[in-house]
């Protein structure tokens, strides 16, 4: 039990550690065109007016869009070069000519897209890609597992969407992202009246991953506080099957000498140590399930739609402090189960337990 | 006796060990995931929240900053039912917050 509570727990926390590297290495602001309400698209050339603005630092366009490939959705990101070159690159080389795009390791595991490979899109089969490299995607956040990363421009080319962004994102200096967001959303309102703009602040997306994170953390916890609720009575109903044997011990050991006291003692230590070696064995079938079994059977209970056997290492963060707490757990729960009985063993006159 | 008491005894030692060393190159394995991570999102300007890695049907599920309206509100649509991928997930669930959504200018009564 303690098992599959760590394997889960660290598999939460992985993936909660990547969200939230997400949010904080993100930009401080994100404006978008606002299109029926929805998010839309938004001209580059307001980069210009945005950087003359006090207190920014940088303003770069991106692009996020999905297609298809192969039936399988993925992920279409376009930055500008002097930013995609930056990726790690594990196989060919950087977008050096137009039409070139560095794909995730799963993506080109599961199309055999290997650099130097042509292909083109359902969505514009007009623009010809070119597999010019594979980034690392083993120690990248999950998403970018289906993902495509090619320059700004052959993004805008491919959606049919040149001159316009998916977002803007704006880095400022420290202390001034509330006052520029504030700005963006009411000069620039005024300044070009046709234009309706969406701008979030870093502290908006943190109350996203605050919110959504909460809302369903405490779910695995939860089960597993019933799961230990209910092995208690079970362990206490179980621990009276060795109880006749425990009380010829018992009852020998009273007989030499042994007070009650001290054999609750060797009981307690006796539950230390079993706890101990079990945590410890938990904690190596754990990470034997995580690492080299990708956590199969129980990344699809967080994961959603990752098949059986996750085509991407699965994110985990195996942390002290639940092993810890499961020390105490089991502690709590051996000794439940066998203090008490061997209280009542320990309490009757020797003759009377050896019989 | 003795053999079998010394066998367990080293036994148990090797397996707190054992688990120590995982935890310990557990946190180190994580530091160097940690800076890979860092980098790509630096470069990215951020990309991804919760748990979903396709964005199958809402794309709030993938990232609010992406598309921060729950799409879902507007289905029905004919041939697709109101699903949300991240509604499967147990470690994480996103909600639209509503935000800017309120302007309300008040006009002066003129007597």
């Amino acid at each position: 039990m303690h098992t599959f509570f760590l394997v889960g727990l660290a598999i939460s926390e992985g993936v909660r550690l990547q969200a939230n590297i997400s949010v904080e290495q993100g930009a401080d602001i994100y404006v978008t065109g606002d299109q029926f309400g929805s998010n839309g698209p938004i001209q580059v050339s307001l980069i210009e007016d945005i950087k003359r603005i006090d207190g920014v630092v940088d303003a770069i366009p991106r692009i996020v869009g999905r297609t298809y490939f192969g039936g399988r959705i993925v992920i279409i990101v376009g930055l500008l070069n002097t930013k995609i070159n930056d990726i790690e690159i594990i196989k060919g080389k950087r977008i050096l000519n137009k039409g070139d795009v560095i794909v995730g390791e799963a993506l080109s595991r599961e199309f055999d897209l290997r650099p130097g490979v042509a292909f083109t899109l359902s969505q514009n089969p007009e623009v010809l890609f070119k597999v010019a490299g594979i980034f690392r995607s083993d120690r990248t956040p999950i998403w970018s597992a289906n993902m495509i990363l090619m320059s700004f421009e052959d993004a805008g080319k491919f959606f049919k969407q040149e001159g316009m962004a998916s977002q803007i994102l704006i880095h400022t200096r420290p202390g001034y992202s509330k006052g520029i967001a504030q700005l963006i959303q009411q000069d620039f309102q005024k300044r070009y009246p046709k234009l309706l703009l969406r701008v979030q602040d870093k502290d908006l997306v943190k109350q996203y991953f605050k919110n959504g994170f909460n809302k369903r953390a405490g779910i695995f916890t939860v089960f597993y506080i019933i799961a230990f609720g209910l092995s208690i009575p079970i362990l206490m109903v179980s621990s009276g099957f060795g109880l006749k044997q425990r009380k010829t011990e018992i009852g020998i050991l009273k007989a030499t000498g042994w007070k009650t006291v001290d054999i609750m003692e060797v009981i307690f230590l006796e539950n230390i140590y079993i706890s101990i070696i079990a945590v410890s064995i938990s904690v190596i079938i754990a990470y034997v399930w995580l690492k080299f079994l990708n956590g199969i059977f129980i990344s699809q209970f967080f994961i959603p739609d990752i098949g059986l056997i996750a085509p991407f290492p699965i994110p985990f963060n195996l942390i002290p402090s639940p092993v810890l707490l499961g020390a105490v757990f089991s502690i709590i729960i051996t000794s439940t189960g066998s203090l008490y009985s061997t209280w009542r063993a320990s309490i009757i006159p020797p003759y009377e337990a050896m019989r | 006796m003795f053999y079998r008491l010394k066998f367990f005894i080293l036994s148990s030692i090797f397996l707190i060990i054992a688990a120590a060393l995982i935890l310990f190159f557990g946190l180190k394995e994580r530091k160097i995931s940690l800076r890979n991570n860092i980098s790509f999102q630096k470069i990215t300007g951020g990309l991804g929240m919760g748990a979903v890695i396709s964005p199958y049907y809402n794309l709030i599920d993938f990232d609010p900053r992406i598309q921060n309206v729950d799409d879902s509100l507007t289905l029905p649509v004919p041939g697709i039912y109101s699903y949300g991928a991240h509604r499967t997930s147990t470690i994480c669930y996103f909600e639209e917050i509503p935000t800017n959504q309120i302007k309300i200018i008040k006009k002066e009564a003129q007597n």
